[in-house]
């Protein structure tokens, strides 16, 4: 069963993260892979504010692990690290390195913070 | 892009992430947290790395996978197995719980591993593309 909803919640997730993709492809330049970091940040904080909120297991297993999971990505994140590295764009290769981790782990504290509010 | 097949190409994804997903799941389940360090997360994440590094580059050698695989299997399954909201919950959570050595290990490997296992699926993915196509033209 809560494989199922894993399942389920990883699918919307990701389609959601394709079309964001594609519009951050359509609208925005492609040297910066801005569509992927709106992505990551975005899911760490409403990722926090799910686990702060203190939800029934089915209910986490589902937005949490399924969609929040399915939604942000390690593997492209990395990849276009590389490509910034390799393209010798070195100051956009530490600014999303940096944007990413230090933003990231901030978002997912105020996800937390807001979502234990929010659940008491 | 016409809307027929951008339409496919989202339950492309649709599908393709179901298994993905329940892929970091259970493997998350099936590795143990050695003292409350969230080895799972780590495990798929680098992993995750190297097959999307390996797959990128493998197809850009061969030419052969056709396109809707290649989204399902990089965009679609790849992209739900790994995970980056997960990561930064799990490094808050170490920092908030005081676990100082595991936060900073955690974060390390992470980042570092990342970007190697990256680049080791790049070069696993050109070899490899080239032994293939080099054995198809024999």
């Amino acid at each position: 069963m809560m494989v199922l909803l894993v399942g389920v919640g990883a699918s919307i997730g990701a389609m959601l993260r394709y079309g964001i993709t594609n519009l951050s492809n359509q609208f925005l330049t492609n040297r910066f892979p801005a569509g992927t970091l709106i992505i990551n940040l975005v899911g760490s904080l409403v990722l926090g504010i799910l686990t702060g909120l203190n939800l029934t297991s089915p209910m986490l297993v589902l937005l949490g692990t399924g969609t929040m999971g399915g939604f942000t990505t390690f593997s492209t994140y990395n990849f276009e690290l590389i490509k910034l590295i390799k393209n010798q764009k070195i100051s956009l290769f530490m600014i999303y390195l940096l944007a990413s981790y230090l933003i990231g782990g901030l978002m997912a504290l105020l996800g937390l913070v807001i979502g234990r509010q929010l659940g008491a | 892009m016409n809307k027929k097949v951008l339409k496919l190409n989202y339950i492309i994804v649709a599908i393709f992430a179901f298994f993905g997903g329940i892929s970091r799941y259970l493997l998350g389940l099936a590795v143990i947290k050695p003292d409350g360090f969230p080895l799972g997360t780590l495990i798929i994440n680098l992993v995750g790395c190297f097959i999307l590094a390996f797959l990128v580059q493998y197809v850009e050698v061969t030419e052969k996978v056709p396109e809707w695989l290649n989204l399902g299997m990089k965009t679609g399954f790849i992209g739900a197995f790994t995970t980056f909201s997960t990561y930064s919950l799990e490094a808050v959570t170490l920092i908030e719980t005081q676990q100082w050595w595991y936060a900073l290990i955690y974060g390390l490997t992470t980042i570092v591993g990342g970007l190697l296992l990256t680049l080791v699926g790049y070069s696993f993915g050109n070899h490899v593309g080239d032994w293939r196509k080099q054995g198809d033209n024999l």
